[in-house]
């Protein structure tokens, strides 16, 4: 079915948009106001660590050289150092990246079931009481700001209740128990907004199939109300879901810096967060490039699982 | 004892601008072997009618009132879970106008019959299989073994609407209710289908009910035909009789909107007006407003079915003894013969 | 298609504006209703906080309860009382009239970013659309670059460089926001641009410009009204994200992102300082939302009844529990030239239908 060749196709149309991505940011953070020198070794560096900064990162030279070297180091797989961590850009990620990815795969993880068995219900139960609620709560997931959702938790379950820590990371592979403890509010707050959109995906796309015409068909033929709802419906429900999916991996990001942020996780999001705030560029650009390239294998990802569940997708 | 009858079956919906009578009141009979065409325009209620015999009117829609006696079985009576288990399917079995959008399009054809047949007779997965690629041979298409594990859409429209048949001949149905079954095909591929329904007809031993608004159908498999206007059955007789001898105005008006290879185009003439709507439909016999050759009474009294002794009825006030008016001036139909007829103009 | 026709001839000679008809079929949907009843308090809230602010300097909340700006040390972190309903922050103002004063910020933030990203979308996504090509392909690939960078990532980037202030949020979430209304645009444009009343137009030599913005934008501007509605909301929680992070609107401008932030430093002595900032969020984005939702299921054909004839009882049955009214009322009715009889409204039910094929 050449899916090969579809799935080369697509990686070759990722490489304008992050070409495009390593543009936008590098224009961004050389527009950036002050001399990095002076932001990064303080007021008066010595003038010796000041010229090897500007040697290693070539500020003597004009833009645009400034620009082809850091296309050609991007090329070789080079980030850069972080001026702050004294570090290649590309390790300081590597160790950034496991609590992030842990957050965002629970987060999935919690969302996405819950998400298909709240929307099923609603579709099944449409225009009654069951329904209606599970509008209004999933109108209310989405209109709550993940930032307060997490301060009201930490105060709520942490210092009332003490229930759980409020905030820190451990490991699952170190201590699974602590981890867990510690991993049920973020996830909690990360995961709220993504069920509740992916819910009301749900219901809609739910709604819409149960009309369809062969659902009255498994209904005329004896098939049980049960299959008719899982098997047959819910199949086809899934696929515009499927996208939607995709596309969460954008709004989970954003979503990890402001929880890794409140909860003290030291992840990506974090990283992102302190780097920006000093304007350490190299981890800023290195951090946006990896999540741009991370969205886009996403939705890449998503598509590919759209063509396998829908039989009528060819790859052409 | 008839195969199927049908008492006063009423079908309402309950929407928001008001009750739709859908099926107000209709009565018919089917023999077991039997072929029984319900013809009338769209929105005349015959597909809510069918649905309805098999309990698969869903809200707002519900059969309020009437009786549907199945091999002497009341299906009024029964439950959801007793219809699904004991009558759809394996008693009475359905065909959609559009196959396309009737099959999943996300399963193998294979595997919506394997489905079918497994949910209704209990056999295995392999013997359902065979049974499966059995019937897509009984039904014409090629290759059968190859076929079956293809989807949907890689079928053309006459081979789905063959797939379609397959599965409704999947459990042995006594009864086989096809809902326009011809109307969204090509006219070169409707011949062939309809082949088809009169070749199972005989092979599998079971009764057809047609719906559909093309007499062109009517008239290549029905032994008799019902003719539905708003709700009602308006009149009912064998085929050739009511070609012959159509006594309601609505029947005379559908048989002259019907063009033929030898009616000029002035001996065309189509009925007028549009159906009025189901939910406040016209007092008294609800024809009367785009009815020719309505009077008075017609505004105040519910036409009952006039019976003559023989197998043709009719629901119109002109053939009651009392009506003081004379034979009906039945308009002037150009010579026909025996011209094909190939649907209403309004189609 | 006759039966098409028939409902567009219906439809298209409305004397009543889609506006007008659009509010009517509102008054279907309670949610939308209690919606727009939000919205109405929060722009109550924000008209009297600038009038009071700019021409009155604060003299009548001052009157009615307190100065938003007035501080009073010995009294912070009061918790909520008669005099201080929602408690006061760490310099002892007062929160409530602070979260009144705050509307005005977080409706203005809504407004002008979403009109950025309206106005940009809609160029983008038209010009796109009707001149094809390498146009076509080098925006919509620009658009594709802006998607892939996460929302709240690309907004503080932006923030830090060219500072925390209430302008550049504006521009920050305005040009956020512009891919998803640039999508939205184009492919209603796409769908449009091939009927006959664009090729009428054509024929009679108005210049593209003028196709462009008379007849195709026009028409296809519904569905982007609606995504403006309903991501008015995220755009306010994402506004109130970069605050909190102090990536936005700096003191002492009353911010509801602002204040919730002062109130996580102090959430385990005075939690009313972070509570009710964020509940104010909560319902102002809800509102949106509830609209947002109702005006969608309005305007989207798939989901309203068809103009009633007794064409198909069926159909018309299971779709009668969606609030009544002409389908293609939105779509078809927007004044354009009188050749447009022959536009087809399915457009965009065929659209959202054939997008698997």
């Amino acid at each position: 079915m050449g899916m090969g060749r579809y799935v080369l196709r697509r990686l070759v149309q990722i490489v304008p948009v992050l070409f495009g991505v390593i543009t936008l940011t590098f224009v961004l953070m050389h527009a950036l106001p002050g001399d990095p020198v002076k932001i990064y070794l303080g007021l008066e560096p010595s003038q010796e660590l000041a010229d090897e900064l500007i040697e290693h990162y070539g500020f003597d030279q004009p833009l645009y050289v400034q620009y082809v070297d850091h296309l050609t180091r991007l090329l070789q797989g080079d980030l850069g150092r972080s001026f702050t961590h004294r570090q290649p850009v590309s390790s300081l990620m590597l160790e950034r990246m496991g609590p992030t990815v842990t957050l965002m795969g629970l987060s999935y993880l919690v969302a996405l079931p819950t998400a298909i068995a709240l929307g099923v219900y609603g579709a099944a139960r449409h225009n009654r009481a069951g329904d209606h609620a599970s509008r209004i709560v999933g109108l209310a997931g989405i209109s709550t700001p993940n930032f307060w959702l997490a301060l009201m938790l930490i105060y709520v379950v942490a210092y009332e209740f003490q229930l759980l820590p409020a905030s820190g990371y451990v490991s699952p592979l170190e201590n699974p128990v602590q981890s867990a403890k510690l991993l049920v509010m973020p996830v909690a707050t990360l995961a709220t907004a993504q069920m509740a959109l992916l819910m009301r995906m749900t219901r809609s796309s739910m709604i819409e199939e149960l009309r369809a015409d062969y659902i009255e068909t498994a209904r005329a033929y004896g098939i049980p109300e049960r299959r008719v709802l899982y098997r047959h419906s819910l199949r086809n429900a899934l696929l515009p879901l499927i996208t939607i999916v995709g596309l969460q991996l954008s709004f989970l990001l954003s979503g990890s810096v402001i929880v890794e942020e409140i909860f003290a996780i030291p992840g990506m999001g974090r990283l992102f967060f302190d780097s920006l705030v000093v304007l350490d560029y190299s981890v800023v650009i290195g951090i946006t490039l990896f999540f741009a390239v991370l969205f886009l294998i996403g939705v890449l990802l998503t598509d590919l699982a759209y063509a396998y569940i829908d039989p009528r997708i060819r790859y052409d | 004892m008839s195969l199927l009858a049908v008492e006063d079956l009423r079908t309402y919906f309950f929407t928001p601008e008001g009750i739709v009578q859908a099926v107000d009141g209709i009565d018919f009979e089917l023999e077991a072997g039997e072929s029984l065409g319900i013809v009338g325009e769209s929105g005349a209620g015959k597909s809510v009618a069918v649905k309805s015999l098999m309990g698969l009117i869903r809200e707002p829609g519900r059969v309020v009132d009437g009786s549907i006696r199945f091999e002497g079985r009341e299906l009024t009576d029964l439950s959801e879970e007793q219809l699904r288990r004991e009558i759809r399917g394996n008693e009475i079995a359905i065909v959609f106008q559009d196959a396309m959008s009737a099959l999943n399009p996300v399963f193998t054809v294979g595997s919506q019959l394997v489905e079918v047949i497994r949910e209704n007779t209990g056999r295995t997965e392999t013997e359902a299989r065979a049974r499966a690629i059995e019937l897509l041979d009984d039904v014409g298409i090629p290759d059968p073994e190859q076929r079956i594990d293809e989807y949907p859409h890689q079928y053309s429209g006459g081979m789905q609407q063959r797939a379609m048949i397959a599965m409704a001949l999947a459990c042995d149905p006594k009864l086989i209710i096809a809902d326009e079954p011809t109307t969204a095909l090509d006219v070169t591929i409707q011949a062939g289908i309809l082949d088809l329904f009169e070749d199972i007809q005989e092979r599998y031993d079971t009764s057809v009910i047609y719906v559909t608004h093309d007499l062109g159908v009517v008239r290549e498999v029905c032994d008799r035909v019902a003719v539905m206007y708003l709700g009602k059955i308006v009149e009912t007789a064998p085929y050739e009789e009511l070609y012959r001898n159509p006594k309601h105005p609505y029947t005379q008006s559908l048989l002259n909107s019907v063009v033929t290879p030898d009616a000029t185009l002035d001996g065309i003439d189509p009925i007028e007006g549009t159906m009025p709507s189901g939910v406040s439909p016209p007092s008294g016999c609800r024809f009367r407003t785009r009815c020719p050759v309505a009077f008075d009474e017609c505004s105040r009294l519910v036409p009952p079915r006039y019976d003559d002794g023989t197998d043709h009825d009719v629901a119109c006030l002109l053939y009651d003894e009392r009506n003081p008016r004379d034979e009906p001036a039945l308009h002037e139909r150009p010579g026909r013969g025996d011209g094909s007829a190939e649907g209403f103009t309004d189609d | 298609m006759s039966s098409e026709q028939g409902r567009i001839a219906d439809t298209s000679f409305e004397t009543e504006s889609t506006v007008v008809v659009t509010l009517k079929k509102l008054k279907y949907s309670p949610t939308s209703l209690v919606g727009l009843f939000l919205i109405g308090a929060l722009v109550v809230m924000a008209v009297f906080s600038t009038i009071d602010n700019f021409l009155l300097d604060r003299a009548v909340i001052t009157w009615l309860h307190a100065d938003p700006h007035a501080m009073n040390q010995p009294n912070r972190y009061a918790a909520p009382s008669m005099d201080h309903p929602m408690g006061t922050d760490q310099y002892g103002r007062d929160i409530l009239v602070r979260i009144i004063y705050g509307s005005r910020t977080a409706l203005t933030i809504g407004i002008v970013a979403v009109g950025i990203s309206f106005v940009g979308g809609v160029v983008i996504g038209g010009v796109s659309a009707y001149f094809g090509g390498y146009v076509d392909d080098a925006l919509m690939r620009a658009i594709e670059v802006l998607y892939a960078i996460p929302g709240l990532i690309l907004a503080m980037i932006f923030m830090a460089i060219f500072g925390p202030s209430l302008y550049n949020l504006f521009l920050a979430y305005g040009i956020v926001g512009i891919p998803a209304y640039a999508r939205v645009m184009r492919s209603e444009a796409l769908s449009i641009r091939d009927r006959q009343y664009v090729e009428a137009a054509k024929l009679a030599g108005l210049p593209r410009r003028t196709i462009l913005f008379r007849e195709i934008v026009p028409n296809g501007i519904a569905p982007v009204v609606v995504q403006a509605t309903l991501s008015m909301g995220s755009v306010i929680i994402g506004a109130a994200a970069l605050s909190f992070l102090g990536f936005g609107v700096q003191p002492p401008t009353p911010d509801w992102g602002r204040m919730l932030s002062d109130g996580r430093t102090a959430l385990l002595i005075a939690w009313w300082v972070a509570f009710f900032p964020g509940m104010m969020i909560f319902i102002t984005v809800m509102g949106f939302n509830m609209l947002g939702d109702g005006l969608r299921d309005i305007m989207d054909p798939k989901t309203t009844v068809e103009s009633v004839e007794t064409d198909d009882i069926e159909l018309e049955a299971l779709r009668a529990d969606e609030p009544p009214g002409e389908t293609d009322a939105f779509d078809d009715a927007h004044d354009g030239s009188p050749t447009r009889a022959d536009g087809s409204g399915a457009g965009t039910a065929d659209e959202q239908g054939g997008d698997r094929s």
